[in-house]
């Protein structure tokens, strides 16, 4: 207990004026009267008495010095220390907003309402001096309210947030929290979430509060990928992700069930492992715009926001690329392969010789059989095969010899590239040796040397295959080439501009958009549509389900997020600081209220003591 | 307020000038009563007295002796003549002894001693007998009665030497007050009818309906008494009682004492008005002569000299 303005505190001498008028106080006027009979009819107080008559007295001097003791109280503005915590000048609020935060306790209340509900039980303790600042995160962080000393602003500001369906990043929200708290120090950082963060950096204090729930089951769909069957129509291959939180007590069966156009089409049953991740694939049928809707269904799922996932079925547009040779005698199985592809009617090929290039029309992807451009051509995904002597982001040397192989070794076998390629009747000649100067992963290996490898240099996906197909023995004859090769070009390429419209967005990312107004068909907890103008060229993909504008653009918006899937649990010690957060000591903070009623109560009482019967 | 009582001079009891002007009044009783005793006083009614007063058309009921025969002689028509009736009655004067007449306002004492003095005077001058008696605790042994002017001296003696103190007990005072038939007249109580409560005024006026005579109560009071002037914390000493009482006095009770005094003035005399009492109330401040004359006026006890 302390008093934040103690100048005031000399206004107690104040308190001599009554003591002095009551020990000077008049005595009583003795008065000689004919009869007492009058007096005695009026109020029964007057007949009490001397004892009681003393008693009072004392008690009115005490009440007058207790009421100026009371006022002077409030002008010194007498506080209750929480801790000592509360002498900062600064407060920042870090509240997490992420879909975690919707995760719903036994009793119907989400994390977030928790945390609301103990930040402004906490907030009412802190002193009026003390700065507040508010800044909720998910993705993205927002400083909602900055430094403010006005409670009720700030209470307001903390009422109107909300849960996104939209994943945290805490380390981003504590960098901002850390600037703030560095406009004025010294200040202390105070974190609301289902996760811990242990440390605020740069010597910051923080206050942290764990809210996640002890025991907690949470399956969900962690990625979702969708690509038109090679070779064949209105056919999609279908990645699905599904992930069960670590912190789940035991292992959960699940039931995915897939629909299409709101007929269902499949489902799987999974037993997932805690902390596990499985990857299911398969086909569906279905034209474009179609809905396709992924279920999830486990026993005792805690969190519904990850369980679903909605999306209309792209249009696939042909793969338009450029097989560049070096001269004009082409390799037969790489045209029998490029061959194939094109009569699927999912790939157009332009030929060409090394004069061609550079290429005068826009192709989605290069095949450099046996010769690679002086300048690697930048933004445009490649396919390198038999490379020649070659410095530049792949650097590779041509043997004198070409070398043969009877089998490869596998580096990566779930890489999209080896999508139902066997690799384990393959023989191929080497002709060369390369290094990628970027992150190509190996996929196959002939001897110790890598002769498939897919990757990413310069931000555009290159496969590069270290052999000939027309020298090698076994691989040009099997079914695996002309796959081999559509895969490649199927990764390769960019799917997001092959896919036209219908994207689909991790939520919180920006969704490049055209139009004036963007309608959006909301998922979970049924079907709501919301139609929203369109203030920019980029709409933030801040709810889930499935949008459309006005132009036709259309795309879907999921959680999809591991880190939100993977719900943990709060166990003992990481609880955070409980203790600080308490407010078991309801008379912390500003006293003013509370001295500003003990005023009341106490002219109440003296009212009612000395002057009930009075006549004003 | 005077803290003691002081016996008050012959001057102050006195006034010739004042008892000068009453000589041409006389009590008088409001009924007609047949008294034995004949004396100067004439009344409203007719008597056999040899004063001729009016005259008046015989009835058939009238004393035909009355008829004067030489009026019907000169107009042949009967009348009778009618005498003035002179009566002599008894006026006993009732004054309060108590300490609450004299404590803490004399003014009540010499008040009511003023006005008894004046009474017995107009007693004395109608040649009527005037009986004086003190009520304190009890009733005091009267002096034997009075007639003449000439015993005016006594009757300034027996107020000066009066004393005043003690209680008051109205009830048994009036109880004890039984004057007898023989001594019909006017009875004066001069009080102020405080009692040990506040109801036991009004419980001992109930007694004074067996008084023989016409009974007039004349209530003394200061005006300190109606509208008491103090305020805030006061020690209030009851002279009577000797009681002590502390209280705070606020304005709001001192209106409620006013309205509460107010009541207890109002009872008395409904109480009076009840037993066909005559009943005046006499603040001391206000002119002596004033209420004097309205005391007598108004209970018709007043009669000028014809």
């Amino acid at each position: 207990m302390e008093f934040l303005n103690p100048g005031s505190l000399w206004l107690l001498l104040l308190g001599i004026i009554p003591v002095v008028l009551y020990l000077v106080r008049r005595r009583s006027k003795k008065v000689r009267v004919s009869t007492l009979v009058f007096f005695k009819t009026l109020a029964r107080e007057h007949q009490e008495s001397a004892w009681l008559r003393r008693l009072k007295r004392w008690l009115s001097l005490a009440m007058t010095l207790l009421l100026l003791a009371l006022a002077v109280f409030v002008l010194s503005r007498l506080i209750v220390r929480q801790d000592d915590a509360d002498r900062y000048r600064t407060v920042v609020v870090l509240l997490d907003r992420s879909a975690s935060m919707e995760v719903k306790d036994e009793n119907g209340e989400s994390r977030l309402e928790a945390a609301k509900r103990i930040l402004r039980d906490r907030l009412t303790k802190v002193p009026e001096e003390v700065g507040i600042a508010l800044v909720a995160y998910d993705q993205r962080s927002e400083v909602l309210q900055p430094r403010t000393t006005k409670r009720r602003e700030l209470l307001s500001r903390l009422d109107s947030i909300a849960v996104r369906p939209i994943a945290g990043r805490p380390d981003a929200a504590i960098e901002t929290a850390r600037m703030i708290a560095g406009l004025e120090p010294p200040a202390a950082i105070w974190h609301l979430s289902d996760r811990l963060l242990g440390d605020a950096g740069e010597g910051l204090p923080l206050h942290e509060l764990n809210l996640a729930l002890p025991g907690v089951v949470n399956a969900g769909i962690t990625a979702v990928s969708l690509r038109g069957v090679p070779l064949e129509h209105a056919r999609y291959d279908v990645f699905v992700r599904i992930a069960l939180n670590r912190d789940a007590p035991a292992p959960l069966r699940t039931k995915l069930q897939v629909s299409v156009g709101g007929i269902p089409s499949q489902m799987r049953e999974l037993d997932l492992e805690p902390g596990a991740e499985t990857t299911l694939t398969f086909r569906i049928n279905g034209s474009r715009d179609q809905i396709l809707r992924l279920a999830l269904a486990g026993e005792g799922d805690a969190f519904p926001p990850d369980d679903e996932v909605t999306l209309p079925l792209p249009e696939i547009r042909p793969i338009l690329a450029a097989w560049i040779r070096p001269d004009e005698s082409e390799d037969p199985y790489t045209r029998f392969a490029l061959s194939s592809l094109q009569e699927s009617g999912t790939f157009e090929l332009l030929k060409g010789g090394p004069q061609a290039w550079p290429l005068s029309e826009k192709v989605d992807a290069v095949i450099f059989d046996g010769w690679l451009p002086a300048e690697w051509p930048a933004g445009t995904p490649a396919i390198v095969l038999n490379p020649p002597d070659y410095a530049g982001p792949v650097v590779a040397k041509r043997f004198a010899a070409p070398v043969p192989h009877d089998s490869v070794r596998v580096g990566m076998e779930d890489h999209p590239v080896l999508f139902r390629v066997s690799s384990s009747r393959v023989a191929l000649t080497q002709t060369g040796i390369y290094e990628a100067r970027g992150s190509l992963e190996p996929l196959w290996f002939a001897g110790n040397d890598p002769v498939l490898s897919a990757g990413e240099v310069g931000g555009e996906r290159i496969v590069v295959m270290g052999f000939s197909p027309g020298l090698s023995e076994r691989l040009p004859l099997t079914a695996s080439f002309p796959i081999l090769m559509g895969n490649a070009l199927f990764w390769a390429v960019n799917q997001e501009e092959r896919g036209g419209s219908n994207r689909l967005y991790r939520s919180g990312e920006l969704a490049p958009v055209t139009g004036g107004t963007i309608t959006w068909t909301e998922s979970g907890g049924g079907v709501r549509r919301a139609t929203l103008p369109i203030t920019s060229d980029v709409v933030e993909m801040d709810r889930r389900g499935i949008w459309e504008t006005d132009t036709g653009l259309r795309g879907a918006s999921h959680l999809l997020s591991r880190e939100e899937t993977d719900l943990p649990a709060r166990g003992e010690g990481e609880e955070g600081d409980p203790a600080y957060f308490a407010t078991s000591n309801r008379f912390a903070g500003n006293l003013k209220l509370w001295l500003l009623a003990a005023v009341a109560m106490v002219l109440l009482l003296e009212s009612w003591l000395f002057h009930r019967h009075a006549v004003y | 307020m005077s803290d003691t009582p002081s016996a008050s001079s012959r001057e102050e009891l006195f006034d010739a000038e004042f008892l000068d002007r009453l000589r041409a009044l006389f009590l008088r009783l409001r009924k007609r009563k047949q008294l034995r005793r004949k004396g100067l006083q004439n009344t409203p009614a007719t008597g056999f007295t040899r004063e001729f007063k009016d005259f008046r058309h015989y009835t058939p009921k009238d004393d035909f002796r009355a008829i004067d025969w030489r009026l019907y002689a000169r107009l042949d028509r009967l009348f009778i003549r009618l005498y003035e009736e002179i009566q002599e009655f008894h006026v006993h004067i009732v004054v309060d002894t108590s300490a609450s007449m004299v404590e803490p306002f004399p003014e009540k004492r010499l008040t009511s001693l003023k006005l008894a003095v004046a009474l017995a005077y107009m007693g004395l001058v109608g040649h009527h007998r005037v009986s004086l008696h003190g009520i304190g605790a009890s009733l005091a042994p009267p002096p034997p009665p009075m007639k003449g002017q000439g015993s005016l001296q006594r009757v300034l003696d027996f107020a000066r030497d009066l004393e005043y103190g003690g209680l008051t007990d109205l009830e048994r005072c009036f109880q004890d007050f039984q004057p007898g038939k023989r001594r019909y007249g006017i009875i004066f109580v001069i009080s102020d009818l405080y009692g040990r409560d506040i109801d036991e005024a009004r419980e001992a006026i109930r007694h004074a309906s067996a008084w023989p005579g016409e009974i007039h109560f004349i209530q003394v009071f200061h005006p300190w008494e109606e509208k008491p002037d103090v305020e805030g914390e006061i020690e209030l000493y009851d002279v009577e009682t000797q009681e002590y009482r502390r209280l705070w006095f606020t304005p709001g009770d001192r209106e409620r004492y006013e309205k509460r005094f107010g009541q207890f003035l109002d009872d008395i005399e409904k109480t009076c008005q009840a037993r066909q009492i005559d009943y005046q109330r006499w603040c001391t401040d206000h002119p002596f002569d004033e209420l004097f004359l309205d005391l007598l006026s108004r209970g018709s006890a007043l009669a000028g000299n014809s």
